[in-house]
């Protein structure tokens, strides 16, 4: 699983850049994530923009990273494409995360 | 436009999945079809293939045989595997009030996503046992705008 991770305006910035999240990846991508973001204190944004599609296992995957934040930081999405929006609304998983139209907007919201 | 029929057959594995998903949807891109209902066919193809891998063949794997095509104004996917038969109950028609369902967000579950995706986005399912081998057929009506020409 790729994943690109900075630092910016208070957020643990990972972009993913694979182009599908699914059954296959979901616990490289879960543990991804989890490296990615260990240890710090800041709310994590992720950049799905590359992401074309997610299935169930993947939305189970996103939902385990949340968890694993802990309650005191907050996973923010960003940069949804229609079929990842599609699977997030159909679930009503859209009404759990921060949901950003794009990474400029969460970083421009939190500055 | 492509081939109006498509028809593979892989193993009950999550990467032969994605690599038989992806040879789908290149299908599905050369049919006149809806960009946004395209990603609903595939976010159903997808845990329909996704539940014969995890839960028809769950120590083992096994063939699955799919095939798809237009037929008029409806776009008919047809899956085959010899698993494990399917729950009765599990497949009530799609639709709204059918009693099911999504989870509820506030719970965060990790799963039970997958049929729900399938009953909301699907205009019908049938499922048949026919010997050792289960056959779904997922039916997306008005998926084509005009029938193909002959």
């Amino acid at each position: 699983m790729g994943l690109r991770a900075q630092h910016s305006n208070g957020f643990c910035l990972l972009q993913v850049e694979d182009s599908r999240i699914d059954a296959a990846g979901a616990i490289a991508f879960k543990e991804a994530v989890r490296q990615a973001s260990e240890g710090g204190q800041d709310d994590v944004l992720l950049d799905l923009g590359a992401v074309d599609f997610i299935d169930s296992s993947g939305l189970g995957a996103v939902v385990a990273v949340m968890k694993a934040l802990g309650p005191d930081r907050r996973l923010h999405l960003a940069g949804l494409r229609p079929a990842v929006a599609k699977v997030f609304r159909l679930t009503r998983m859209d009404s759990v995360f921060t949901i950003h139209a794009t990474v400029a907007d969460a970083l421009k919201d939190a500055a | 436009m492509g081939k109006t029929v498509f028809s593979l057959s892989f193993t009950a594995t999550p990467l032969a999945v994605r690599r038989g998903l992806l040879a789908f949807e290149t299908y599905l891109a050369g049919l006149p079809i809806a960009s946004e209902r395209r990603d609903s066919i595939c976010i159903v193809l997808a845990e329909a293939l996704n539940n014969i891998t995890e839960h028809a063949y769950p120590n083992a794997t096994g063939p699955i045989w799919l095939r798809a095509q237009v037929q008029g104004h409806q776009f008919i996917a047809t899956l085959r595997d010899r698993g494990a038969a399917l729950p009765a109950g599990l497949l009530p028609q799609p639709g709204p009030g059918t009693g099911h369902s999504a989870p509820n967000p506030t719970d965060l579950p990790e799963g039970g996503f997958g049929w729900h995706l399938i009953r909301s986005l699907a205009d019908g399912l049938d499922h048949a046992r026919f010997a050792q081998w289960n056959e779904l057929r997922i039916i997306f009506r008005n998926a084509v705008p005009s029938p193909p020409l002959p």
